[in-house]
């Protein structure tokens, strides 16, 4: 028989246990973050004149860092392919350290966060250098106050939101959002109410309208960078796309399709469940249909790329085929929960340059998000909303005059040529009918607890209409 | 159709996967007997363990033999105090409402897990034994797998053996048979519904690091993709069957696993390979139907 005080301190000194353990873990892996962004910051510092050192949150010399930049883009294998200006100074906004007050301009954004599907980093890259602006001076003295709405990946709740940002919340932008539904559900409601909106791209509706520009390329278009690449190194017969039951994944898939088909390849794409549940399963399935030699493309989550490479790797399927995985998986933490068996085995496609680069707007975005970005991992996802929140706040410090809905959007549309050490090419909004700025990108591979280059920036092969129409759209505008 | 080597591969991870469901219908019907109760809970005590274990194999300072003893303990706290603090309340009330009441104790646990971890971090559970492996032809087996099924097997034998063989196990029959008849013969009723709510946690925390090691360490996953397979193992072994809910779970597992490997004109099997469990539940209710059995009286013991 077992009795009650027995139970009492077997309670007790389980959730004691349970409580240390979770706390000790949260502390130190934001220590190991904060740690590990200051040590790059200071290699940085070393190798490049101290230029990265001189990266700070608050106002810094511009000029010196500006030709920091220009020394250290030299030095980089992923220099950006074009010859378009420096980007704006590494300071947060004005630069001012000086906070921001009076009436705050509002910024909105929709994101999806729901258990599996989360990709609430987004949002909190943009609110994190959003943050740093309001320390800066603001948007010439006005704070900005970024409201983010979650879609739960729920149709419904994602027209609320929309209409919730435009309606009750009267926001002045919309930057900053990573949702799977918003643009297909509010694209054209956001048109109609006379918004630019500058996203992280994930189904086709953010890639096809004039009014919204994506900062990213999207699992479709990361999808065919990966297809690109295992063809690239030796790939044949069939190539095989995987992709995790969201709403749109056979448009992830789309892009992949078309290329490989284009090529002369088989093509499949399976569909599991997700979250994944048993990876070894999907990884077995998806290897078996691609045959020796073939190619599989892993698209989804963080957590359900690391499940079915972590399956495949207990099957002993890594040398069976050409791994590749989608933008998705550029997420350090997937590093650590591969192991070393899969260095140099998977490429990764990467929408951004790597979190732990030594260009200045890179060190800037680490610091930022060290002192403003509370526990949002470091990533590709956090990229992307601080790229967004960056762009967005350089146009509106552009603008002559007050900050208004009107003129916030106009300067949006009127962003051209807007380099930053994250992208291959710059960015741009301006009149094209369809956007993808991004269509040029690096591969990644494991090495150790960090990701290695495997290739410099990769344009997208003219397949796909919307690459197609781009491409056209960039030649006759000399972008 | 698949090859014989394609079969055999996707045969064994079936019966990895199977082992877990095995396992977790176990711990359903041990407490199902004993309390009338079916914890959709089981899950996620499980996935808390997990978190927890996963935590402290992160520190310096735990040992892993302890990181694991760990996550035993926090899953039989959390079980226990369901069991000593929530379940009483409940006892008098009929099973589908005792029931309900795991279910929002899940979604409390998913709530804590949420706020506690950053649940968007990818995770590995690393057991130490799938490093083992042991190749037959193109059909690997792990140590995970060969773990897993040995597990099922024995704590299936070993709850078997309590329940058949000794006073404790009388007792909890005696409880499942009729709570009150069992009080008035002198048996300790609340004292041996939480010997079965302990059991049942120690059940959940060797499921919740076993799964988040062979299947996905995810909140979603552990918490409620467990459930429905589980539950139709437990189904299958009409919530009083050891072996049978046993024999369910692998069942389920190889179906759906080997449902998989079906392409080209038979693609249709492996696109409907998530069914396995909802249609060899199905099955069984069916029969059993026909044999104007109560399933869910909780009076029937095998």
């Amino acid at each position: 028989m077992i009795y009650p005080r027995t139970i009492a301190a077997l309670v007790v000194a389980s959730l004691a246990m349970a409580a240390c353990s979770s706390d000790s873990e949260t502390s130190e892996t934001a220590e190991t973050t904060r740690s590990s962004a200051a040590a790059e910051t200071s290699a940085a510092a070393t190798t490049t004149e101290a230029a990265a050192a001189e990266t700070t949150v608050a106002g810094t010399d511009a000029t010196a860092d500006t030709e920091a930049a220009s020394a250290t883009s030299a030095a980089e294998a992923t220099a950006p392919e074009t010859d378009a200006t420096p980007a704006a100074a590494e300071v947060c906004g004005l630069g001012t350290g000086e906070p921001a007050s009076g009436d705050p301009i509002k910024i909105g954004a929709v994101t999806t966060q729901i258990p599996g599907v989360d990709l609430s980093a987004g949002p909190a890259g943009a609110k994190a250098y959003f943050d740093c602006v309001n320390d800066n001076g603001g948007i010439n003295g006005r704070p900005i106050e970024f409201i983010v709405e979650n879609d739960q990946l729920d149709p419904g709740a994602a027209a609320a939101a929309g209409k919730k940002l435009v309606e009750s919340d009267n926001v002045v932008l919309l930057a900053g959002g990573i949702s799977i539904l918003d643009c297909a559900l509010n694209g054209a409601y956001y048109g109609e109410q006379g918004f630019n909106m500058i996203t992280g791209g994930v189904g086709a509706a953010c890639f096809g309208l004039p009014h919204i520009a994506p900062v990213n390329a999207g699992p479709a278009y990361s999808g065919q960078i990966s297809a690109q690449y295992v063809a690239s190194q030796g790939a044949t017969g069939k190539i095989v796309f995987v992709a995790p039951k969201v709403p749109g994944a056979e448009y992830f898939s789309s892009a992949a399709e078309a290329w490989a088909l284009a090529n002369g390849f088989e093509y499949e794409a399976i569909y599991p469940d997700t979250p994944v549940q048993d990876g070894a399963a999907v990884a077995l399935d998806a290897v078996t249909r691609a045959g020796e030699g073939g190619g599989v493309i892993v698209s989804g989550s963080p957590q359900d790329t690391a499940t079915m490479l972590q399956g495949a790797a207990e099957q002993g399927l890594i040398d069976d085929v050409y791994w590749a995985a989608g933008a998705s998986a550029d997420d350090i933490s997937l590093v650590e929960a591969l192991g070393p068996e899969w260095d140099g085995k998977v490429a990764v496609a990467a929408e951004v340059a790597d979190v732990n680069g030594d260009a200045p707007d890179i060190a800037l975005y680490r610091e930022v998000m060290g002192e403003y970005g509370g526990d949002a991992a470091l990533g590709a996802f956090s990229v992307f909303g601080f790229l967004m929140a960056e762009i967005a706040v350089d146009a509106m410090l552009g603008i002559d005059g007050d900050v208004t809905k009107e003129s916030a959007n106009a300067a949006l549309n009127e962003v051209v040529d807007y380099e930053s050490d994250f992208l291959c090419k710059p960015f741009y909004f301006g009149d094209s009918d369809l956007h993808l700025a991004n269509n040029s990108q690096r591969n990644r591979t494991p090495d150790g607890d960090v990701f290695a280059e495997l290739t410099g920036c990769t344009p997208l092969d003219p397949v796909d209409d919307v690459v197609k129409a781009v491409y056209a759209y960039e030649k006759a505008n000399g972008i | 159709m698949p090859t014989l080597t394609e079969f055999s591969s996707f045969f064994v991870l079936g019966l990895a996967a199977g082992a877990v469901y095995a396992l977790s219908g176990t711990g359903l019907v041990v407490l199902y007997r004993t309390t009338g109760v079916v914890n959709f809970a089981f899950g996620a005590i499980g996935m808390v363990s997990a978190f927890v274990t996963w935590s402290l194999l992160q520190t310096s300072w735990c040992p892993n033999a302890l990181a694991y003893l760990g996550a035993f303990g926090v899953a039989i706290a959390i079980s226990l105090i369901y069991g000593m603090v929530v379940a009483p309340p409940f006892a008098q009330r009929d099973s589908v409402t005792k029931s309900v009441g795991t279910l929002g104790f899940a979604l409390l646990l998913v709530g804590i897990v949420f706020v506690t971890w950053d649940t968007a971090k990818v995770r590995k559970l690393d057991l130490g034994v799938e490093d083992w492996k042991l190749d037959i032809g193109k059909i690997r087996l792990n140590g995970l797998n060969v773990i897993s099924i040995v597990l099922a097997a024995i704590v299936v034998a070993s709850v078997t053996v309590l329940l058949n063989r000794t006073r404790l196990g009388t007792a909890m029959r005696a409880v499942a048979n009729d709570r009150e008849v069992a009080a008035l013969a002198g048996i300790p009723v609340r004292r041996i519904d939480l010997v079965a709510w302990l059991g049942a946690g120690a059940i959940c925390g060797l499921v919740g690091i076993i799964n988040a090691a062979l299947v996905n360490f995810d909140v979603n996953t552990l918490t409620f993709a467990l459930l429905v397979p589980s539950l139709a193992a437990a189904t299958i072994g009409r919530l009083s069957s050891l072996w049978i809910t046993m024999l369910g779970g692998f069942l389920i597992g190889v179906m759906s696993r080997v449902a998989k490997s079906f392409s080209g004109d038979l693609q249709f099997v492996s696109d409907y390979s998530e069914i396995a469990p909802f249609a060899l539940a199905g099955a069984v209710i069916l029969w059993l139907g026909r044999h104007r059995t109560v399933v869910l009286s909780g009076r029937a013991m095998r």
